[in-house]
């Protein structure tokens, strides 16, 4: 039974999936991954507006899917993915979002939690020194002029391999090698350039994070012994993107298809959806630089993990091979990709957009590492922090979204209301109350990234593990954080 | 300057009122540089910004990324806007302030279009902006 919401019409399919029913100028139904916890959390209409928005967007295959850590963005809802046909779809840059190739990894180690327990307070205050974060931060350590950053642009982490910050087994880890290879540093423009010269290697500010955690619980022995986990053990997760570079190529592009679009009639829901036919040359031109972007931002975060690495050195007095610091995988949040899909018994080329939401390939996948092939592509999801984080692999359920899951908790409350709730708050002894150490770039960030301002995120796993989506492995506890 | 900030999950909104399109878009500016902790100083640098875009509403977000870029990147901390240009597809505008030793006290990443609209009514006229942060 469908009922009315905000002049949509929603009916629930199962315990973990809720549909809105296809209207004009709808091309499509939206289905979002949500239990009846995560619905109660959906009242705001706005959210169920964005999804319905990308559903009428031309060339859409399959529905308008938003994950279960769904939340109200601009354009595409956070938690939103959408496939578009290469032939007659569109590409959007509002559904990639300013921060393309925002992005999570982990850092597997061999130390226990036992061995670094004493020392974590001192772990912390030197990666605080050590990996440049909070606004508008600076490289630290290296300089990079322009001839290096179009290097960077075409090449990604490869760029970090040739650098010596990376080694080989760590581009296996990466999505895509941590290289596009359609990215086209010459559809970047010097504006782009000019921002994200001097933040290559850092953190940023908001939601980016870099945290030390134990492993708290392994649900899958034998998917956890390949990922390299164990119960007790020390792992870092670095969250990041491609900083002002990213946040510029997306300016650019949305102000050149907004312009084109309205000369050539087309009207669009939400202006932020701006978009061009993938094919066409302004389409062409926003992935190379979309590209591009992505690949900055796995150097970022290949730079981060080097510094990372050198830091667990100085303090172990051991070489990071020896420490085990090995990559598990980084995932990409913000990013549109060509990907080959099945949809209705036939395979299609599309453009898959996935708005805060995370690639999630299921076992047996080709684009998969060998390591990888039998449990599925690891997905890491981020809590908040204060409680837990998630490791899961990718099932074969995955398929109905396009190989697609959720990126983290979600957020509940707006930035002003966290900081409401902050007042005359200490967060920092909060967490320390819960045994997690912070630092901060501000003050601000803290209350405003406040535990009580997510989801939680076992609600937001149980649910797209239930749906068949992914697979719990492992459960993680933060001990230490830098918040941007 | 009359400003206000308004609910939005994942990023910032703000409410902006003025008697004239001309007040609201140097009110709008001076919201953003105050939300990113760039406002006020001393007036020794005088820019001028010309934007093009296809409506006003357009300017507007347009205007704003420019002031973005030159809070982020020039370093600017902003005193004094003035428009004394503006008609439907371009706009002209005067920018007073000082170059800050750092960058804004927050990072804002974008200033979107997500349901922006620029609403004439009573005399004035009104404005809600997201920017992503």
């Amino acid at each position: 039974m469908y009922r009315a919401l905000e002049n949509l019409s929603v009916r629930r399919l199962d315990k973990y999936r809720l549909e809105i029913r296809r209207q004009p100028p709808m091309l499509t139904c939206g289905v979002i991954y949500a239990n009846a916890r995560i619905e109660k959390d959906l009242k705001d209409g706005n959210v169920l507006r964005q999804v319905a928005n990308v559903a009428c967007l031309p060339g859409i295959i399959g529905p308008s899917l938003a994950m279960p850590d769904i939340h109200w963005g601009y354009g595409f809802p956070i938690g939103g993915v959408a496939a578009f046909s290469l032939d007659g779809g569109i590409i959007s840059p509002g559904g990639v979002g300013y921060d393309i190739n925002c992005g999570i990894r982990c850092i597997t180690t061999r130390i226990s939690m036992r061995e670094l327990h004493p020392g974590v307070e001192d772990l912390l205050a030197l990666l605080y020194s050590t990996i440049p974060s909070g606004v508008g931060s600076s490289t630290r350590g290296f300089r990079v002029g322009k001839r290096d950053l179009l290097d960077v642009l075409a090449n990604g982490s490869r760029w970090a391999l040739k650098q010596g910050l990376a080694d080989r087994e760590d581009l296996e880890a990466h999505e895509d090698g941590g290289c596009m290879e359609d990215a086209d540093p010459e559809a970047v423009s010097e504006r782009a350039i000019e921002r994200g010269l001097p933040q290559l290697g850092t953190l940023g500010s908001g939601n980016h994070f870099l945290e030390i955690d134990v492993v708290e619980e392994i649900f899958d022995e034998d998917t956890a012994r390949i990922f390299g986990l164990f119960e007790g053990q020390t792992v870092v997760l670095i969250h990041s993107g491609s900083r002002g570079l990213g946040h510029q190529v997306c300016d650019d592009y949305v102000h050149a298809m907004l312009s084109a679009g309205i000369r050539s009639g087309i009207e669009l829901p939400d202006r932020q959806l701006a978009c061009a036919p993938i094919s066409g040359s302004q389409g062409k031109a926003y992935f190379g630089a979309m590209a591009a972007a992505a690949n900055f931002a796995f150097a970022n975060r290949q730079i981060m993990t080097h510094l990372v690495r050198q830091t667990f050195e100085r303090y172990f007095s051991s070489s990071w091979e020896r420490l085990g610091m090995r990559l598990l995988y980084d995932c990409c949040h913000n990013i549109a990709k060509k990907e080959t899909i099945t949809w209705d018994g036939r395979r299609i080329q599309a453009c898959i957009h996935r708005k805060g939401a995370t690639r999630a390939l299921g076992p047996g996948d080709r684009r998969l590492p060998e390591r990888f092939r039998k449990t599925g592509q690891p997905v890491l999801v981020p809590g908040d922090m204060g409680r837990s984080s998630y490791i899961l692999a990718g099932a074969p359920g995955a398929k109905e979204t396009f190989s697609s899951a959720c990126h983290g908790a979600g957020r509940l409350l707006s930035r002003q209301q966290a900081k409401k709730l902050g007042r005359g708050r200490s967060i920092l002894d909060e967490l320390k109350g819960r045994g997690v150490h912070a630092m901060a770039a501000s003050r601000g960030t803290l209350a405003e990234e406040a535990p009580d301002a997510y989801k939680d995120v076992a609600e937001v796993v149980s649910t797209i593990t239930g749906a068949g989506i992914c697979r719990a492995v492992a459960r993680l506890k933060p001990l230490a954080m830098v918040k941007g | 300057m009359a400003y206000s900030l308004i609910e939005h999950t994942a990023d910032t909104g703000f409410r902006v009122t003025a008697g004239s399109v001309q007040g609201l878009f140097a009110d709008a500016g001076m919201a953003l540089a105050g939300i990113a902790g760039a406002s006020g100083g001393r007036e020794t640098v005088r820019t001028e910004v010309t934007v093009e875009g296809i409506d006003q509403a357009d300017l507007l977000v347009r205007w704003l990324q420019e002031l973005l870029y030159l809070m982020e990147v020039r370093r600017l901390r902003i005193s004094r806007l003035e428009i004394p240009e503006l008609g439907d597809t371009r706009m002209t505008a005067v920018v007073k302030g000082e170059y800050g030793s750092g960058p804004p006290a927050r990072e804002i990443k974008g200033v979107t279009y997500h349901g922006l609209e620029i609403r004439r009514a009573g005399g004035g006229c009104e404005a809600v902006i997201i920017v992503d942060v």
